[in-house]
């Protein structure tokens, strides 16, 4: 059986939640993190060169909802870090403690950067001078890079429990330079492909939702983030894959790691070639964008996988599993499962409460304000 | 269960413990006006939908704004800060929490995620949507707010009053502990009470509009402050709850406990006689500085609170599951007899700089037990409290250290490494290491033990 199902249900089962929700935060990290490096490109331009209406367009676009995705991605974020403190309490837990202020530093940088980012969303930074609005768009972008790392660190950490106590006594952290920056290009190509898949759903969702009569949409810079980042994914696997020990590479290349690769490749060569025929235009055809969404998930999905079976293979997982069979066995599975069905139909509800307003127009919401004849006028008033 | 040994951090003249309690502090205070907004933005929008208040529209999009860099912001952020602190201070109490409740956690994200959703989209279309839709999204906002605090607010009061769950582990007698009622209303209203109090401030930010419609709307963001006059007897059901030995910590029987509740008291008592009294019945204006004053005391009394919920639950940070150094009280007699360095793979740190294997015992003994409530010298630092007794009284205090303090844990190691705790504390106050004697005083800190026991004095006594 492909990993994880080789193993008990319960650690199987952890397993895939843990998977899902990670890929879950990352593809809403991803939108912020590529989304600041396009602002920051974009601020490095002097404001005489015009990139097209279409493309300014949908810098404009990714600028306005850069707070939001940090928001989800931090709120995405808690259900993998329950799940991973379930499936490896004990090796998440040390790889903290060893970082120390070196991982607590992650809360106050975030907090900091989700200010920034509603700075880069205002009417304010596109007052700033190229210089100011590249150094923000920039500098946001680096601390999110920086918490990736320190996110990197822990991860890595957490693998090599044999270290745990030599880091104790001295700090250093048993990190290849090469690994960390593959790991980082291999997200950030990621992010790249996330984003310009995310944004063109989105602005066909608003577009759709403004009714007719709206300029048409370019889709050029979603179709070369798209591709730039599966060349930028392309390089630092095959980085990666010559930075890492033997033994791995001959895990990715056996069994399941194998089976993950090839998912890996056939969905990016699918994203490549889908980006390729995407034309320019008002909407990307539906058809297209559904199959280039499944083929990203896929292959998100499949490298989680990967990223696991490569931990499962470093530590002693076999001792851990009594402990994911006990938790098993404590109750609430229904609960939780009946609420994210539940909560996962009222935030589809909202979608399609805000798009059915904003369909109907200014004109409805104007009305019902105007429409103060129903009641008695407030003694206040 | 699981008893792996995990490094400790030392944090110099700062108690861990503080630096949870600070960001913990932040959160609860933002988490809970963020429950308080969305009440109050659902009170505001039905106003300003139903003509009852010309101005309320205006106030819920200012109120929101507030909201979102504030509580969507900070509040989320000191959330995920709770857990990495809770991490640093005690993994093990975190990781019984996880083990515990992960699906009651996994539900409460369901609810996160439809309130950043729903929060949101308000946010972002709520000038272009109609009201009806608007109120929908406040709805869902506000509804899925407060569920997350119905769901944390189990959890957190089951580590104070665990009770029956201790037998049955079932995680509904665990959810649904003896104090799980009154901390839950307390809560929501304390909610209400910090966003009506947040309002109060926001309203005085409106200057386009003249005092007489600013006092309007003050008069209506004061109704949520009239539930406070049920805070008392919900204080009293809380106090009920508890456990006999808690309860008489914080009204007496320990300095610092019974110093914070009463901060914790006073502060809600000015804020609920004015605002029931000056601002509901009197219809006092209330000017920005004021507002600002009354919100500072109601953080004051959220800090004296928090502080109150965990420190009363000495000696445990699960009662009678686990003690707050991560020890399990099953575990105190094994670990008398092997000791409690069998498995702490971890070096010392600075361990050159000590004299003898005995102090650099010593020092493990005070990482293993003592620095997750202690510091050596600092905070609640153990060579500012045992500066002053000798070598035998210090021997017996530890021996016995549940009956020293009824708060703290019984010592759970060998009676060598007592001893070398005893010699690590005099070299770290700077006091000769004594070697003499140490043959007959190992004698009589076993005797020592032996007398005390290994239970917590609570149990001892059948409290």
């Amino acid at each position: 059986m492909p990993f994880p199902l080789n193993y008990p249900w319960p650690s199987a089962f952890y397993l895939v939640l843990y998977v899902a929700t990670f890929v879950l935060h990352h593809v809403a990290m991803h939108y912020v993190v590529a989304g600041c490096l396009v602002v920051a490109l974009r601020a490095l331009l002097p404001r005489s060169i015009s990139l097209g209406s279409g493309t300014e367009r949908v810098i404009d676009h990714i600028r306005g909802w850069l707070p939001f995705s940090l928001g989800a991605a931090i709120t995405f974020g808690v259900a993998p870090l329950l799940f991973v403190q379930i499936l490896y309490p004990n090796h998440f837990y040390t790889a903290n403690l060893l970082l120390s202020w070196r991982w607590m530093i992650v809360v106050p940088v975030l907090i900091i950067s989700f200010y920034l980012l509603y700075l880069l969303k205002s009417e304010m930074y596109l007052r700033f001078s190229p210089w100011l609005r590249a150094t923000i768009a920039l500098g946001t972008a680096g601390m999110f890079l920086f918490v990736g790392f320190c996110w990197t660190a822990n991860h890595l950490l957490s693998n090599q429990p044999g270290a745990w106590p030599e880091v104790y006594l001295t700090g250093d952290l048993p990190l290849s330079p090469l690994v960390v920056t593959a790991r980082t290009l291999i997200w950030l190509g990621a992010s790249l492909v996330t984003l310009a898949t995310i944004v063109v759903w989105q602005l066909r969702w608003s577009i759709k939702g403004a009714g007719e009569g709206e300029n048409p949409v370019n889709l050029f810079l979603p179709r070369m983030l798209a591709l730039a980042g599966l060349g930028v994914l392309a390089v630092a696997t095959a980085a990666y894959l010559v930075a890492v020990p033997a033994e791995e590479r001959a895990l990715l290349a056996s069994g399941s790691g194998l089976l993950y690769v090839a998912v890996i490749i056939i969905a990016s060569l699918a994203m490549a070639g889908l980006w390729f025929l995407l034309t320019k235009g008002i909407v990307a055809p539906l058809m297209s964008l559904v199959l280039v969404t499944t083929a990203m998930s896929l292959a998100w999905l499949a490298l989680g996988m990967l990223r696991e079976q490569v931990r499962v293979a470093a530590i002693d997982f076999e001792a851990l599993l009594p402990q994911h069979a006990e938790m098993a066995k404590i109750q609430g599975l229904w609960l939780f499962l009946l609420l994210a069905v539940i909560n996962g139909a009222l935030i589809a509800w909202c979608f399609w409460l805000v798009r059915k307003g904003l369909q109907a127009g200014p004109a409805a919401a104007s009305g019902d304000r105007a429409d103060q004849s129903r009641h008695t006028p407030p003694a206040e008033a | 269960m699981d008893q792996f040994i995990y490094p400790v951090n030392d944090y110099g003249p700062i108690m861990p413990g503080i630096l949870m309690g600070g960001v913990a502090i932040v959160h609860v205070f933002l988490a809970q006006f963020a429950v308080g907004g969305g009440i109050l933005l659902c009170y505001f929008h039905w106003l300003a939908m139903t003509g009852r208040n010309p101005h309320a529209r205006l106030f819920v999009q200012g109120y929101f704004r507030w909201l979102v860099l504030i509580s969507f912001v900070l509040g989320a952020l000191t959330g995920v800060g709770i857990w990495f602190t809770a991490i640093q201070v005690s993994a093990p109490t975190i990781g019984e929490m996880v083990r515990n409740f992960h699906w009651i956690w996994a539900a409460e994200w369901t609810f996160f995620c439809l309130e950043i959703f729903a929060g949101y989209m308000f946010y972002r279309y709520h000038k272009v949507l109609d009201d009806g839709t608007n109120m929908k999204l406040l709805i869902l906002y506000a509804g899925a707010a407060w569920a997350s605090l119905f769901l944390i607010n189990g959890i957190i009061s089951w580590q104070l009053t665990p009770g029956v769950w201790v037998e049955t582990r079932d995680v509904w007698d665990g959810i649904f502990n003896p104090t799980f009622w009154p901390s839950l209303f307390f809560r929501t209203i304390v909610a209400c009470t910090l966003a009506a109090l947040v309002a109060c401030v926001v309203i005085n930010t409106m200057t386009p509009l003249s005092r007489k419609a600013r006092h309007t709307l003050i008069g209506r963001a004061t109704h949520l402050l009239v539930p406070m006059l049920a805070m008392p007897f919900l204080g009293v059901w809380f106090l009920w709850a508890m456990p006999d030995d808690s309860r008489a910590w914080i009204l007496g029987g320990s300095p610092a406990m019974t110093l914070f509740m009463n901060i914790a008291v006073v502060a809600s008592l000015a804020i609920g006689g004015y605002a029931i009294v000056g601002l509901f019945f009197q219809k006092l204006y209330i000017n920005g500085a004021t507002a600002s004053l009354l919100v500072l005391l109601a953080f004051g009394a959220t800090a004296g609170g928090e502080f109150v919920r965990e420190g009363s639950r000495k000696p445990y940070s699960v009662r009678a599951l686990m003690f707050s150094n991560g020890i399990l009280p099953s575990e105190v007699a094994r670990l008398r007899e092997v000791g409690c360095l069998e498995d702490d793979p971890y070096p010392l740190r600075g361990a050159d700089q000590m004299p003898s294997d005995q102090v650099r015992t010593g020092a493990k003994v005070y990482r293993r037990q003592c620095a997750v409530c202690h510091t050596v010298s600092g905070i609640n630092g153990l060579t500012e409290l045992t500066g002053h007794w000798s070598n035998d009284q210090m021997r017996m205090n530890i021996a016995k250290l549940q009956q020293t303090k009824a708060f703290m844990p019984p010592f759970a190691g060998t009676a060598e490494e007592l001893e070398a705790l005893v010699q690590f504390l005099n070299w770290a106050d700077g006091q000769p290491v004594d070697e003499s004697e140490q043959e007959a005083a190992l004698v009589r800190i076993q005797q020592w033990m032996d007398e005390a026991g290994t239970e917590s004095i609570l149990f001892q006594t059948g409290k």
